[in-house]
């Protein structure tokens, strides 16, 4: 169901996506669009290509990192090539829905939330990050403003700080609870509009 | 012939000036003291020694000339400071997330309160129970006046109350940019007084008046932090020149706004809120310190001033008092504000991430307290309004009120309601890094999505900042395209600072890695000492001593080479001014017209004497800073930061 090359959304999809993710009907609608916009060759499915075409993501530090993390949490690995269709797509966007305290909601609470960010440190996707790994992410943020020193001095205190069972890398528990008085649900929170 | 004269017509003017700031700063120093505070606002207690200080002046028939503040020198001299003072340090993070709401309680609940309460009193009168009469013209000129929330009543409350930012940023963001509102409708209401009929194109030149004075004020604002900008940029040369520009500049802009009729407390505040960032990069460490603390005291002095003149002032004015109009304008103000707020909020929160919690909204409705603005408006309302005198009557008695009453009652309704104070704890490293790292996620999958929003918003400014503006208005600012590291890197040198303060302070613990009690838990100097937060954090870094001084001595060899660096490339010159020398032969050792004299091989010599003084100075700040509380300021900055780093 809308993984091949469908490229109608139909009600019942937009139902079901509504249901488990919590979007109105107007906000997959505009998704949708959205959706094919980013489709350039009208596959059905988006590639790693198509987003990293997004120009303003082009000049974000954290610009592939943000499209891996899309692709790890919820791509399908066809041939190779990771895929996106649209439900997942916006399975993804759920994440960053501002939490509802009264609604019960399974997709955007804080430790999925958490769980983005520690996936985009984690390169090589083992569930740690490690100091290497770490350094990278500060580089490709910080990069040319600061020196080599400074880089390792700073990521040294970060995981030192973290790292509480000393193993010499962040577990996603340890990143939690490092984060924990963090005001997690508003800064990772996107208003969708309708 | 006489050998000693007593020449007090000479100096009478200026030493009553000296006299009445020395006792206002007198009763503000008694105050500090807890016990006077816990029930009234320091506010509250200036304006009582002023009516007592007046009413001792009154009895002995002094001429209520002398010591009634005049309104002019109110706005021009007294004002500018605080508003200053204001802006400049007005956390501009969460200035930008609620601006939106700022806006609407600044324009909307101004222009509101004005209509309803200017409304339901002309109503009122119509029953004719108030003993001075009044048409519809001179009651909304009262009414724009008295809903105005104001900014010196608002900081001199919440400032000790310590409310967290968000609800700080609202309602004295709201106070300061309401005056863009009270302005115009005040001019308006005045102007309308004079001409016999009003007209549909009168009320839509005032519409536009209003956009005029509150962007114009904005713009003159953005035009002068520029000024300021550059001016700091180019004026490394003499570094104790700088501060001079800092508070010079702004302060034309005030004046200018003024003269232009534009909003002069726009105008300065939106100078010192967007100047700050390159100022801060321009000048030295030390020159950004001094420039902080002049401005506190200069905001300070100003505040209490004035409050103590309004308790005088209250004295000096015949007055009209008429209960039935006092008690109406009172119950109307607390009223319409609530409504108001409750209104804008339920309207607001329908758009915003972060929502007004019944709390928040009790608490801005509450905050709305009216202050000095509102009474110098008052006094300077035309002569020809029969009842000018039952209204600056009813606005002291209103301001009375909410300094009074709600500045001593919102202290334990924030403990009451359980407000969240700001938090003084230490940011872990991990957070500083993240909230920045969080900013370019949420701009990246805003970008996915498809839209705008605000942290998008934001990134797009910051990159236009940093590549467009840091390097024109700041000195050797590298263009970069990616974000500016600077605050990670401050925070990372701030958290490494208050450790090794805490280390310090602490007696030596031979290589004691995580012992189980705090062992300087009296000795401590830390300010969070009875957090929980701080147990396990003191004891995990249980580092041995030696260990501390090395890294100390590390650091201090660091900055030696950076010195010695900076001195290779700028020339000794800029060793020797660093510093304002302690004593005028000192400056005159190293003053620049020696070096012209000196010979190349001397020139070693000379930034070596350099150097070494300013380590020594530096090494005396140390000692001084060990028995202070972990804070880092001044000279231990200068030691412990890595080259090119501020604080």
């Amino acid at each position: 169901m809308g993984n091949n090359s469908s490229l109608m959304l139909r009600d019942e999809e937009i139902d079901v996506i509504s249901k488990e993710t919590e979007f109105n009907r107007n906000q997959i609608v505009r998704l949708y669009s959205r959706f094919l916009s980013l489709d350039k060759k009208a596959q059905g499915f988006l590639e790693r290509e198509d987003l990293l075409n997004v120009p303003e993501l082009a000049v974000n530090p954290l610009g592939d990192r943000i499209v891996d993390a899309f692709f790890t949490l919820a791509g399908d690995e066809i041939d190779n090539e990771k895929r996106l269709n649209f439900r997942q797509f916006v399975r993804v966007l759920a994440f960053f829905q501002p939490v509802d305290r009264s609604k019960k909601n399974s997709l955007n609470g804080r430790r999925d939330k958490l769980k983005f960010a520690f996936i985009m440190y984690d390169l090589n996707k083992n569930g740690y990050i490690t100091r290497e790994e770490f350094k990278v992410i500060l580089n490709s943020m910080v990069g040319a403003n600061i020196t080599t020193d400074q880089l390792d001095k700073i990521a040294d205190r970060t995981i030192e700080e973290a790292d509480v069972d000393h193993d010499g890398r962040i577990s996603f528990e340890e990143f939690c609870k490092a984060m924990e008085k963090t005001d997690i649900e508003e800064k990772m929170s996107i208003r969708f509009l309708n | 012939l006489q050998m000693v004269e007593f020449k007090w017509d000479e100096v009478e003017k200026i030493y009553i000036v000296a006299l009445w700031l020395f006792a206002a700063s007198i009763s503000k120093l008694v105050f500090h003291n807890k016990s006077c505070t816990r029930f009234f606002p320091e506010s509250s207690l200036l304006i009582i020694v002023g009516l007592v200080i007046g009413y001792f002046l009154v009895i002995s028939n002094v001429d209520h000339h002398q010591f009634s503040l005049d309104w002019h020198s109110f706005f021009l001299y007294l004002l500018p400071p605080i508003i200053f003072d204001a802006g400049y340090f007005m956390p501009n993070r969460s200035f930008f997330q609620n601006w939106d709401s700022i806006l609407v309680f600044a324009v909307v609940g101004t222009i509101f309160n004005t209509l309803t309460i200017g409304g339901s009193l002309l109503a009122l009168s119509y029953s004719g129970l108030f003993t001075v009469p009044f048409n519809a013209c001179e009651i909304l000129l009262f009414s724009s006046l008295i809903s105005a929330v104001d900014p010196v009543a608002v900081i001199a409350v919440f400032e000790e109350i310590q409310v967290n930012d968000f609800i700080f940023v609202n309602v004295f963001g709201e106070a300061l940019f309401n005056d863009g509102v009270t302005v115009v409708l005040y001019e308006l209401f005045k102007q309308f007084l004079e001409v016999d009929r009003i007209m549909p194109i009168d009320v839509a030149a005032g519409t536009g008046s209003f956009f005029l004075v509150a962007v114009g004020g904005l713009v003159v604002g953005l035009l002068f932090a520029v000024f300021v900008a550059l001016l700091t940029k180019y004026s490394h040369g003499a570094i104790v020149l700088a501060p001079v520009f800092i508070f010079l500049v702004p302060y034309l802009g005030y004046l200018t706004a003024e003269a232009l009729s534009l909003s002069p407390i726009i105008a300065i505040a939106v100078c010192g809120m967007a100047m700050k960032q390159y100022v801060k990069g321009n000048v030295t460490t030390t020159a950004a310190n001094s420039v902080k603390y002049f401005t506190k005291i200069l905001a300070q002095t100003s505040e209490t001033a004035i409050f103590m003149f309004l308790g005088l002032s209250t004295l000096a004015f015949a007055h009209k008092w008429d209960t039935l109009f006092v008690v109406a304008t009172v119950g109307f103000c607390i009223l319409f504000r609530t409504v108001g707020v409750v209104a804008q909020c339920a309207l607001l929160n329908r758009f915003r991430g972060k929502k007004f919690t019944k709390v928040d909204q009790f608490i801005l409705s509450y905050g709305g307290l009216r202050g000095a603005i509102a009474y110098g408006l008052a006094v300077s309302m035309p002569d020809s309004i029969a009842a000018k005198q039952m209204f600056v009557t009813t606005t002291i008695a209103v301001i009375f009120f909410t300094v009074f009453l709600q500045g001593s009652t919102i202290r334990p309704l924030v403990n009451y309601l359980e407000i969240e104070l700001k938090k003084d704890r230490k940011i872990t490293m991990a957070e500083s890094v993240y909230s920045k790292y969080s900013d370019y996620i949420i701009s990246g999958i805003e970008d996915i999505a498809g839209q705008k929003g605000h942290s998008s918003l934001v990134h797009d400014f910051e990159r236009f900042n940093n590549r467009v503006l840091c390097p024109l208005l700041m000195r050797d600012h590298a263009r970069t395209p990616n974000f500016d590291a600077t605050k990670i890197v401050r925070a990372y040198a701030k958290i490494i600072m208050d450790e090794a303060l805490v280390e310090t302070s602490a007696p030596s613990r031979k290589g004691s890695r995580k012992s189980g009690a705090h062992p300087a838990l009296g000795h401590c100097s830390c300010p969070s000492t009875d957090n929980d937060d701080h147990l396990p954090d003191c004891t995990r870094r249980g580092v041995n001593m030696d260990m501390l001084y090395a890294a100390f001595s590390k650091m201090l060899d660091d900055k030696m080479d950076a010195l010695r660096q900076e001195l290779k490339n700028c020339g000794s010159s800029v060793g020797a001014d660093q510093d304002i020398f302690d004593d005028y032969m000192e400056q005159l050792k190293h003053a620049p017209s020696l070096k012209t004299l000196h010979h190349p091989a001397l020139s070693a010599t000379r930034s070596d004497a350099a150097m070494r003084h300013h380590a020594a100075f530096a090494a005396r700040s140390v000692s001084r800073h060990d028995s202070r509380r972990c804070r880092t300021e001044g000279g231990l900055a200068h030691i412990a930061t890595p080259a090119g780093l501020e604080l």
